[in-house]
């Protein structure tokens, strides 16, 4: 019988334990309570003092689990330095504690820091092991990101999350939201023929006199506003999307989730109907004029539940309401995307569509002669819309009722 | 120098009581010499019974010495004593005569020997035999009628089972060996016989099925039996210790078991079994690591609930193995990897614990084992109470006085209840010995540390042999026919082969 | 049993591919060169893909002649077509080769580790761990590391597959748009580069002696396999990083790590980046034990020692130490991945052994032929 020896395995385990206990005061090993985890950050580059701020909320986790309205789980530190690393470096001299990024969900820009160019900044989030790529990135209109991250959010006590669950919300049932993390700015800024598009956030001031800041936990509360776009060309921000133009953009790439649209009533002037959105799909082909110009030509496709009628309609009549409501839906949808173009087009000169990475798949011959022009091309763009609608649902408890107008 | 040595030899006689002269070893033909030599061999024991009996007016005596307690008195009246008693029994004549038809003719006993040596004889009484001298005749009749206490079949209390029988083996070899054969009514069934002890005088049973079992298995497990040198044989363990492949490793390389259904289905299997006498506990060599992790439930339920079982129970062993590990190594190194709001939680509940998350596990499981431990050793009415609310109270207490975090007692409660899973008890020690190792190496090197141990275990397991039988098969090296009954359970009516320890796996 | 005293170690053919495969593990999983070292193109799946397909010939003709030679390995071929001496120095030249491939692989791991998941460790810890497992694994002989190949394997495989598949739901499939439209030179690039890695396979063909059984369709059948497996292998994971990160594949340092760092289902599974982690740890490790063992059975065999197990330690030894100064860092490590360098190294170097060793096959048979004739 062979005998193999094993002796040699159990004293190499019995090694492998030696040197792991010898290693036992070993690098980089933090429990997890020594750590202040982040949960939501903000950066500014401040032009007086040529000096990065860096606003970061750390955890405080023996607060959690308390409901004491005045109790914050979480301290807001800022620090300043030169590059975006010293200031993260420089938190320590806040706090012994130290700070750990990877569980941090939102990460919130200045306008001004913004216009700027995004990519100095972010180079530390890209750049580290720690930080995630998947980080939600914000740009906050009009204000620092200090301000923005100052506000309190009352339901859910750690604002980095609520701004999360907020923007998903604003993505999944509105529309109007950009839920794009890092790694997707990334994408859009590295690829040619499409420019990056961040959410929008903006601090609405409900007492705007109030500059003791002696508001009250209820007075504060609920002054954030999360929608609309910030558009970029290459990393620098030139400008602001409206939330309806945010739902045009993703109209025209087929990219809606849920929303509510409301158009006007067909047959009746001053009434409007709600109908609720389904995802949409959308085709975009291009052609090539004659004058050597290139035509897009864009089909969507949505589909919509009645929601809200604002009367009551008799069954007999509600075939041909429909069909007119249809018609409506479609103008109304058509009008979304057109008024996002001209944005795009005329005032911020950003193609946000990504018009010229879908030309570069579907007519590669074609895109590789515009994409050095491509900004002048996408301004003269000349896009077609066609949107056909289709109304699915018109309620499921009553079709008719009292009150029938005909 | 012959004076001195004449002295010394006198000297030597003074010491001793004056030694009744023999010829050597050899049973003299006087039944009074014969029980002197006895009585001084053995000494004045209290269960040496020395019987004389005289049948005939002639003097001619027979004699008989047994140990009672280890002999059935009973049987001796039955067996010796009537027939002894019974008309027609030749008194007279050659005592040569008298003593061949006893043993051909009057005993009404099954095993009858003859031995002409003292030492024989004294052997025979020490095993349970009833030795008869005849006075006259230098040869002493040893008759079988063994009556050693025993508790009989008993339910395997080490071996739980939902649907099986509740019979375990029993103390008796002789009760093991025909339990054995109720299960295996096949001529082929073989056994083969050795003591193995100098000073117990183990009887040590190799069962095997002759055509199944290749024939060098049981060579090999009779030779390394051949090669055990001990004064004592008292459990199975012994001849484990000895007989196993690789003492070195904390894996059981020898399956034990109590159960006569699992040791029929490896001798069914072409293994081997080794049955020690005195103890209820039968080895099967080879072993694999499969066998230890597999119960006799998952061949008597449906195949769907047997795999549904195997796959639990699998799930278990890598839990009760890596879990504390695993949980210390992302606490300590990759807080990324625990879900967001989970981190929350975990961050505040270790607010204020005063000890680092591997000290806290180390220290966790080292309570927990020696309330399992404590557990086992009282008796059992105490123990189960003191168990459980031990583990309760303590777990609490050390909770409320923040010595621990309410996580980790989560932590390691569910890898204990994990570890019970694992049917064998020997495994289960394996697996208990290397969770504190794996803590060690997840909380000093991380995920890292863990893989590392991983894949040296991996080497370790795959070098492994039980009797030339690869340790880690059928899993490596693969055996398609075989593979098939690791993960799932398959069902009888799908099987065409038997599954067998066959020649090949000897090699590769 | 007596005769079973004798020593040979067995490995069967589904061990060796296993093990072979295992080998190829990390190059799709920690750097994916293929991707990251050349220009971005949506197509470089397809150059990777067919890069390794094409390693099928070398590899097969190298597997007919160690066949036919009665089952040497490399250096025994090379000793016994060219003589001892140039035999022993191709011995000698390939144990560097086999050594440096394995210090690359624990290089691999330190900076991975050293990289982004514990920074503040020096490297040494690391590449002396790995070293030590993959010492006592290649210690313990070919027979054992076929079978914790395969036992790794089986572990390994399906988190790869879940590592590519499961964010699926991140991925655009624009991104490999437009099909078939890149610069052929990109293709190339990429493929010469996935070929260069494929055909470290010839490592297998030190275990030759080993293996039982050694039949034509054994042999053919490993090797192909194992070429196929690794060409679906490079090619999916070069599609799921251009798939989920389109343009900015060719900027990461770690694809999969990022790759599986998007998965996100449900809310529930998310921060999955440890699978990968335990990927790249397990397969390099045996992957360094294979290179471990085939450099010390090239230099056994050059000097006629009877097997290397003794030499694995000190192997062991060299390999840490040439960890420690092969490149200052990653970025260096990752431009040595370039198509002209490793490229270009790595197919002469094996598609040479190949050439040498059939070219040698063949004089010899003729050479013998000739003979007989005369005789």
């Amino acid at each position: 019988m062979r005998r193999r020896r094993v002796l040699p395995q159990v004293a190499a385990f019995v090694l492998l334990i030696v040197l792991a206990l010898l290693l036992a005061g070993c690098w980089n090993r933090r429990d997890i309570d020594t750590l202040a985890i982040v949960t939501a950050a903000g950066v500014d580059f401040d032009e007086q003092t040529n000096e990065i701020k860096l606003t970061v909320h750390a955890l405080r986790a023996e607060v959690l689990g308390e409901t004491a309205p005045d109790l914050r789980p979480y301290v807001q530190r800022q620090s300043t330095g030169r590059t975006v690393f010293e200031a993260v470096r420089n938190t320590i001299q806040q706090s012994p504690a130290r700070m750990f990024w990877a569980h941090n969900p939102v990460i919130v820009v200045g306008e001004q820091t913004a216009r700027n160019g995004l990519m100095p900044v972010m180079d530390y989030f890209i750049r580290d092991g720690e930080t995630r790529l998947d980080v939600l990135l914000l740009v906050a209109r009009g204000t620092t990101a200090n301000e923005v991250l100052k506000v309190d959010y009352g339901v859910e006590r750690l604002p980095g999350i609520a701004v999360v669950d907020h923007l998903r919300s604003a993505r999944q049932s509105l529309s109007t939201g950009v839920f794009s993390d890092l790694n997707d700015f990334l994408i859009r800024w590295e690829s040619p023929g499409i420019q990056p598009l961040a959410a929008r956030i903006e601090r609405v001031v409900l007492q705007p006199g109030d500059p003791s800041g002696q508001l009250t936990h209820e007075e504060r509360i609920q002054d954030v506003y999360i929608g609309g776009a910030a558009a970029f060309i290459d990393d620098r921000l030139v400008g602001w999307l409206e939330p309806l133009e945010v739902r045009g953009v993703y109209w025209l790439r087929g990219e809606t989730r849920g929303g509510i649209l409301v158009v006007p009533d067909p047959w009746q002037a001053d009434r409007n109907i709600g109908l609720e959105l389904s995802r949409s799909s959308s085709r975009v082909e291009f052609s090539e004029t004659e004058t050597g110009g290139i035509t897009c030509k864009v089909r969507i496709s949505s589909t919509a539940y009645l929601g809200d009628a604002m009367v009551f309609r008799d069954p007999l009549s509600m075939e041909h309401f429909v069909t007119a409501v249809q018609t409506a839906m479609e103008a109304e949808i058509e009008n979304e995307v057109r008024t996002a173009l001209d944005r795009c087009q005329q005032e911020l000169g950003s193609d946000v569509f990504g018009l010229g990475a879908m030309l570069s798949r579907k007519n590669p011959a074609l895109w590789v002669r515009v994409k050095d022009n491509w900004p002048a091309v996408f301004a003269a763009l000349d896009v077609e819309v066609e949107v056909k609608g289709r109304i699915l649902r018109a309620g499921s408890n009553i079709r008719y009722g009292p009150g029938l107008v005909r | 120098m012959s004076r001195i040595a004449g002295k010394l030899r006198l000297m030597r006689g003074r010491r001793k009581p004056a030694r009744p002269t023999s010829t050597g070893d050899r049973l003299s033909p006087k039944v009074d010499r014969n029980e002197a030599l006895m009585r001084e061999t053995l000494g004045d024991s209290f269960d040496l019974t020395f019987r004389t009996l005289q049948p005939d007016q002639e003097g001619r005596r027979l004699l008989l010495v047994y140990l009672r307690g280890a002999v059935d008195e009973k049987l001796v009246a039955d067996a010796v004593l009537r027939p002894l008693g019974q008309s027609g029994f030749p008194v007279g004549g050659d005592p040569r005569a008298v003593f061949a038809s006893l043993r051909d003719r009057y005993l009404a006993a099954g095993t009858v020997e003859t031995t002409p040596s003292l030492q024989g004889a004294i052997d025979g009484i020490l095993l349970a035999k009833v030795a008869l001298l005849v006075d006259g005749v230098p040869e002493a009749l040893l008759i079988f009628l063994p009556a050693w206490p025993t508790r009989g079949l008993l339910e395997p209390e080490t071996e739980v089972n939902i649907r099986g029988s509740r019979d375990g083996f029993s103390t008796l070899i002789i009760d093991n060996t025909a339990v054995l054969r109720r299960y295996v009514k096949d001529p082929r069934l073989r056994f083969e016989r050795r003591e193995i002890g100098r000073l117990s005088r183990t009887k040590v049973v190799v069962a095997h099925i002759a055509g199944l079992a290749p024939d060098s298995l049981v060579a090999e497990a009779c030779r390394r039996l051949d090669k055990v040198k001990l004064d004592g044989v008292l459990a199975t363990a012994y001849i484990e210790e000895l007989i196993r492949d690789h003492r070195w490793s904390p894996f059981p390389t020898t399956f034990r078991t109590e159960r006569p259904d699992r040791v029929a289905a490896a001798l069914l299997e072409g293994r081997v079994a080794i049955l020690v006498d005195g103890t209820q506990f039968v080895l099967i060599v080879p072993a694999v690591l499969t066998m230890f992790l597999t119960t006799v439930d998952d061949w008597y339920e449906s195949f769907l609930v047997g795999t549904a079982l195997r796959i639990l129970r699998y799930a278990s062993f890598v839990v009760s193995l890596l879990f504390p590990a695993l949980y210390v190594s992302a606490i300590s190194f990759h807080q990324e990897m625990v879900p967001t709001r989970l981190a929350f939680g975990i961050t505040q509940q270790r607010q204020g614990i005063p000890f680092p998350v591997i000290v806290e596990a180390l220290l966790l499981q080292l309570i927990f084992e020696v309330l399992r431990e404590a557990g086992l050793r009282l008796p059992q009415a105490v123990g189960q109470a003191v168990t459980i609310v031990g583990a309760l109270i303590v777990g609490q207490q050390a909770v409320e006085a923040g010595l621990v975090s309410p996580v980790m007692l989560i932590v390691i409660a569910t890898t204990g209840i994990a570890s019970f899973v694992t049917p064998v008890y020997s495994m289960s020690w394996s697996v208990r010995l290397l969770n504190p190792l794996y803590i060690i190496l997840g909380g000093t090197l991380g995920l890292f540390g863990i893989v590392s141990g991983l894949v040296l275990m991996e080497v370790h397991l795959t070098a492994l042999n039980s009797f030339g039988l690869a340790y880690m098969s059928p899993l490596s090296p693969s055996r398609a026919e075989e593979l098939k009954d690791t993960f799932i359970r398959w069902p009888l009516w799908a099987s065409k082969r038997r599954p067998k320890v066959s020649r090949e796996d000897h090699q590769g | 049993m007596e005769a079973a005293k004798r020593s040979v170690l067995v490995i069967n053919p589904f061990q060796l591919t296993a093990l072979l495969w295992l080998s190829r593990i990390e190059t799709a999983s920690v750097f994916l060169p293929s991707v990251t070292t050349v220009d971005y193109a949506p197509d470089t799946w397809i150059g990777a893909g067919i890069g390794s397909l094409l390693a099928i010939v070398p590899l097969w003709v190298m597997g007919r002649v160690a066949v036919a030679s009665g089952g040497l390995c490399l250096v025994g071929m090379a000793q016994k077509f060219y003589g001892r001496v140039l035999g022993g120095a191709v011995g000698i030249f390939l144990a560097q080769f086999f050594l440096l491939c394995g210090a690359c692989t624990i290089r691999h791991v330190v900076e991975v580790y050293t990289g982004i998941i514990t920074p503040e460790t020096p490297g040494l810890v690391y590449s002396a761990i790995v070293a030590g497992v993959a010492v006592v694994a290649a210690a313990a002989g070919a027979t054992i590391l076929g079978r914790t190949a395969v036992m790794v394997f089986a572990t390994v495989v399906p988190l790869l597959l879940l590592t590519l598949i499961l964010p699926l739901n991140r991925m655009n499939p624009g991104h490999l748009m437009p099909f078939m439209h890149s610069h052929l030179g990109v293709l190339a690039q990429a493929g010469l580069i996935s070929f260069s890695f494929t055909m470290q396979g010839i490592v297998g063909f030190m275990l030759m002696p080993s293996l039982r059984p050694r039949t034509t369709k054994e042999v053919d059948a490993i090797f192909l396999t194992y070429a196929v497996a690794s060409s679906i292998m490079m090619a999916a994971a070069a599609a799921s990083i251009t798939a989920a990160f389109g343009p900015l594949s060719a900027s990461l340092t770690f694809p999969v790590f990022s790759l599986a760092q998007r998965i996100q289902i449900a809310g529930i599974i998310e921060r999955m980046e440890i699978l990968p982690v335990f990927l790249w740890t397990a397969s390099d490790i045996l992957r360094v034990a294979l290179m471990l063992w085939a450099a010390a059975a090239c230099l056994a065999k050059t000097f006629g020692l009877e097997h290397g197990r003794r030499l694995v330690l000190p192997l062991g030894f060299v390999s840490v130490v040439l960890t420690a100064f092969i490149v200052t860092n990653v970025f260096e490590m990752l431009g040595f991945y370039t198509w002209d360098l490793w490229g270009v190294y790595g197919t002469v170097v094996q598609v040479g052994t190949v050439l040498l060793l059939s070219t040698g096959y063949l004089l010899a048979r003729k050479g013998s032929a000739r003979r007989r004739r005369h005789a």
